[in-house]
């Protein structure tokens, strides 16, 4: 089976610009640490075992590329956007996953910080919500969005 | 200006017969790809999550994906995980298996309609 396949620059790309994104909103990072960011608020991926909750995680969940003739016009990926918590309810992942859309939700036109690329767009393709319990009956609590951004690179 | 006609074997019931036919026949021909293509994705340990990776037809023209192991979803969004031997605990990472095969066979949709118009 043929898939199509991007130069992984748009990936990186779509990466930054979240994370830029992310970082840029001052509210939603108090929300996060309102003690101060240690630059642990968002992550790309996974969180690390060692940065306490609430935080914010991204990670790529995939996508294709949109061509003309002999070159790449841009990615459509999926990414899912979150806050992790530990609660069983939704009192602070609540507010934190409101914010976070609205710091994302109908984004276009931007250039990616870092010569990246550009986002044409960014839209919530539907609401991720999850719990989870661990063998020892801690109850943690994922909830923010599946995004697709139409992202391409430079 | 020409008009070319061009008979349709059984006439127009069979042609009717033929374009209903041709949904249903996408909708499965995408549902197998993205199953083979999600198999091929996911990861592999005792091999169990692979083998409950399956589509079904619900309806005419729809059919359903799925990755029925009670731990499919939290392996492609990511997850808590317990040490069993008594090391830290942390998170995982996603390892979407799903969502890539998915958007693969959309992107593919035209080949497939192709192999559905031949099949119908």
């Amino acid at each position: 089976m043929t898939a199509t396949v991007t130069t992984g620059a748009e990936v990186e790309a779509g990466y930054r610009w979240l994370e830029g994104a992310l970082q840029g909103d001052a509210s939603l990072i108090a929300l996060v640490r309102p003690g101060g960011d240690d630059g642990t608020a968002t992550n790309a991926d996974r969180v690390p075992d060692n940065v306490g909750l609430p935080a914010i995680m991204f990670a790529y969940q995939g996508g294709t590329g949109t061509r003309v003739v002999d070159r790449e016009l841009y990615l459509s990926g999926v990414w899912q956007v979150k806050v992790l918590t530990e609660e069983d309810g939704l009192d602070q992942a609540g507010p934190i996953a409101k914010r976070l859309h609205q710091v994302l939700e109908g984004r276009n036109a931007e250039v990616i910080p870092g010569d990246f690329g550009t986002l044409h767009q960014c839209t919530r393709e539907s609401v991720l919500s999850l719990q989870e319990t661990d063998e020892t009956g801690r109850v943690f609590r994922h909830l923010g969005g599946l995004y697709r951004l139409l992202v391409g690179s430079n | 200006m020409a008009v070319r006609r061009i008979p349709v074997n059984g006439g127009l019931p069979a042609f009717k017969a033929r374009i209903e036919r041709y949904p249903d026949q996408m909708a499965r021909l995408m549902a197998q790809q993205m199953v083979r293509y999600a198999r091929f994705l996911v990861p592999r340990d005792t091999g169990y999550l692979a083998s409950t990776i399956g589509a079904e037809r619900v309806s005419k023209g729809r059919w359903v994906c799925f990755a029925a192991a009670e731990y499919a979803l939290p392996v492609e969004m990511g997850h808590r995980v317990y040490n069993q031997y008594g090391g830290p605990y942390g998170w995982v990472a996603p390892q979407p298996f799903m969502r890539p095969a998915f958007e693969t066979v959309v992107g593919q949709a035209q080949v497939i309609w192709r192999q559905a118009g031949d099949a119908a």
